[in-house]
């Protein structure tokens, strides 16, 4: 299992012909972006492959962040909601934000909903979640069906499925086919010649 | 095994066999698994709630939010009810004052405000069961049912979100006991269900999940729906809980001496 560091240097070597070298052109932290650009990529292909192959429809704790945020009431909207720091990846049923659960007493976990969740469930039994709070995603908020502040909750634990930071760690089986395609997308294209003579050097 | 669970714990269950690893279908789900805990309550469970309602100035009670029909409506006497009758004829308040308050049809009408076709009777007068003194001689056949002085009352359905119940005018007792069915859900608590339902409420969410899943063929509906209705055959039977000793107290009860002739 290789590291960030690891493979980028590894990819660095490989796209300069050895160790790089202090004039070279190549920023590592381009290279580590790209990577986990395409580990993303990844991931979302892993989630259907895994649907496919065994109907598991889970994701690698591997790929999950974790952050304990604070809790802040909306003024205007009059609900409770975390600000996420950084964007997950969009699965199906927004499984991309995995998991919230309050500091105060994990063992009690939000339910997900989604952003229609309060006017689908309207007037339903089924709607109070079985005294469950729920949570849903607005762009970069994330918005709770319960005033969970005056319950006693100030921070929340939140887990969301994206490659992301330094200590991220790559599925062995994966890092190849991540090495090859920031590869691809380093090495420099040639332009396309668009005309045609017998001269090999392209000419606009 | 506990008498009850909570149904969201029967949610959670289904999830795993249904190979999820998060919550992120628990609405769906608990939405099932309340169709199907609503089938129990209303056809097998034998639950039956009791509640002491008041009735308001129109003479009339607001049933609570999981009723679902009447089993027993009366007024509380020590330790007994005063079992009400029903009728259909009691009207469905449409009378309102100035501001709009509803108001109660009355009884008490003067008797000369009652058109004389309608006290008018046109049918037999029968005095063949007392003697000229007026004492009773017996043969009173053919007589039809009485009323019951303890009130009545009607179910008035579809008049906001709960059912209403509407007594008539005679009647005095402001609280009113009422058996009745529920639907089993209460807005403010966790929902429970008596434990034999457990796997048939499981069943019915995953009845219901492959019923709707894209692309899966009707056999596995069909497969599902079968063994829903296995799990609550075998609810039913488990709630019923008839046994041998039942039978012959039942037997023993109906066992009478015959006249000899």
């Amino acid at each position: 299992m290789a590291s960030l560091v690891v493979l980028r240097d590894q990819i660095i070597r490989r796209l300069v012909g050895g160790d790089q070298i202090s004039d070279s052109e190549i920023d590592p932290r381009e290279i580590e972006l790209l990577i986990l650009q395409v580990a993303n990529a990844a991931i979302k292909i892993e989630y259907f492959t895994n649907i496919r192959a065994e109907d598991n429809h889970g994701v690698s704790g591997q790929y999950f962040a974790t952050y304990v945020l604070p809790v802040t009431k909306d003024p205007v909207r009059k609900e409770d909601y975390i600000i996420l720091p950084q964007p997950y990846i969009t699965l199906p049923r927004d499984k991309g934000l995995y998991q919230i659960t309050p500091m105060n007493g994990k063992c009690k976990f939000f339910i997900p909903t989604n952003a229609g969740f309060s006017s689908l469930f309207h007037g339903l039994a089924a709607g109070n979640l079985e005294m469950n709070t729920g949570f849903y995603s607005d762009r970069n908020k994330v918005f709770f069906t319960k005033d969970i502040i005056s319950q006693g909750t100030s921070k929340v634990m939140v887990k969301i499925i994206v490659a992301i930071g330094q200590d991220v760690i790559f599925d062995p089986a994966e890092e190849e086919s991540i090495i090859k395609e920031v590869m691809s997308i380093m090495i420099p294209k040639m332009p396309q010649d668009k005309v045609v003579n017998n001269i090999d050097k392209p000419q606009e | 095994m506990d008498s009850y669970v909570t149904l969201d714990k029967i949610v959670r269950q289904a999830l795993i066999a249904n190979g999820e690893e998060s919550l992120h279908k628990y609405s769906r789900y608990l939405l099932f698994a309340m169709e199907g805990a609503k089938d129990f309550y209303i056809d097998s469970a034998q639950d039956v709630k009791t509640v002491m309602l008041t009735m308001d100035s129109v003479k009339q009670a607001h049933l609570p939010s999981d009723f679902v029909d009447w089993v027993k409506v009366g007024i509380a006497i020590g330790d007994r009810i005063k079992v009400m009758g029903v009728c259909e004829s009691l009207p469905i308040l449409t009378k309102r004052d100035n501001c709009g308050n509803l108001q109660p049809y009355k009884s008490d009408v003067p008797i000369n405000d009652i058109p004389v076709d309608y006290l008018s009777y046109g049918g037999y007068y029968f005095f063949n069961y007392t003697n000229e003194w007026g004492e009773l001689l017996g043969g009173l056949y053919g007589i039809g049912g009485g009323y019951t002085d303890s009130g009545y009352f009607r179910v008035l359905r579809n008049q906001g979100n709960n059912a209403i119940l509407q007594f008539n005018s005679d009647v005095d007792n402001t609280d009113v006991y009422v058996e009745y069915i529920s639907n089993g859900f209460d807005p403010k608590a966790e929902t429970i269900i008596n434990s034999y339902a457990e796997k048939a409420i499981q069943f019915y969410i995953h009845w219901r999940v492959a019923w709707h899943k894209d692309g899966a063929s009707s056999g596995s509906a069909k497969e599902s729906e079968f063994q829903y209705y296995n799990e609550l055959r075998k609810a039913r039977i488990r709630v019923m809980g008839l046994t041998t000793r039942d039978v012959l107290e039942i037997s023993r009860k109906y066992y009478m001496q015959s006249p000899k002739m």
